[in-house]
């Protein structure tokens, strides 16, 4: 869980990145669920899929053809 | 009719035990006496104790998982909870109801209690999330960060000017940005938070 992360797209366009805990008790799904906001669509992926240099992190984009793993709840 | 015999006792015609027949009932109109009732066993619903305890005392399970007996339930009084949170004094003491210390920019978690999550929504700009949620959103939320933690001196001056701006909050998360000194966003190297109710 470690190196797992759950990206979504915020109503302004700007990727959000959501580290899961992995002493909370919940599967990196049922965080997604929960933590991504409701009906917005997202995709768990690897650590190592993102970039490291975060110079222009908030011009990170991702499609949303791209967000297939579930919808937030 | 009903036929009715006397006799002072009942004793079986071989060995010691009398058999009432598969379908038959055997009833007791004014029952037995009780120096004549056996102890029953946990096996059969009952506890297996022939005495009362004292008083105060509780019903509990024998330290060898065995038995029941009757004993002294152990239990905490006020005191001793402040003695196990080191709460000094009369004043009143209220623990942290959440808590993170995260890597700025990535939102890693070093550790945290009672978080599910950390979201990273863009430079400097973070989401809590509770693993449990609130009562209400009447919380405190207060937090540091640091820059260049791991050096003696350090030469990141435009992230010393940390602030920690609660935005956006319901009972399940709260938002925060660290800045730098010309109030723009801006990723620290460490980031930690803790929420108050």
């Amino acid at each position: 869980m470690e190196n797992t992360r759950i990206i979504y797209k915020q109503t302004n366009g700007t990727i959000a990145i959501i580290t899961p805990s992995p002493t909370c008790g919940r599967s990196v799904e049922e965080i997604a669920k929960k933590d991504v906001p409701s009906g917005m669509p997202y995709k768990i992926v690897n650590l190592s899929d993102l970039p490291s240099d975060r110079t222009f992190r908030n011009a990170w984009e991702i499609s949303d053809a791209q967000l297939t793993d579930g919808v937030g709840e | 009719m009903a036929s009715k015999i006397k006799v002072d006792q009942i004793e079986g015609a071989a060995g010691s035990t009398i058999t009432i027949p598969t379908g038959q009932t055997l009833s007791i109109a004014d029952g037995l006496a009780s120096s004549s009732l056996p102890t029953v066993p946990v096996s059969k619903g009952g506890t297996g104790l022939t005495s009362l305890g004292s008083a105060g005392q509780s019903l509990k399970v024998n330290s060898g998982g065995s038995a029941l007996e009757f004993g002294t339930i152990s239990s905490y009084a006020d005191s001793d909870v402040n003695t196990l949170l080191s709460i000094g004094g009369s004043a009143p003491g209220f623990v942290c109801r959440g808590w993170a210390n995260i890597t700025g920019g990535t939102g890693a978690l070093r550790s945290s209690g009672n978080c599910s999550s950390i979201t990273d929504l863009g430079t400097g700009h973070y989401r809590f999330n509770f693993n449990t949620a609130l009562e209400d959103i009447n919380f405190v939320v207060t937090g540091e960060s640091v820059e260049n933690w791991q050096s003696s001196t350090d030469s990141h001056n435009d992230h010393n000017n940390f602030a920690l701006r609660r935005k956006l909050f319901t009972t399940s998360s709260f938002e925060m940005e660290s800045r730098n000194s010309s109030n723009a966003n801006t990723d620290h190297q460490m980031v930690c938070c803790a929420a108050f109710r």
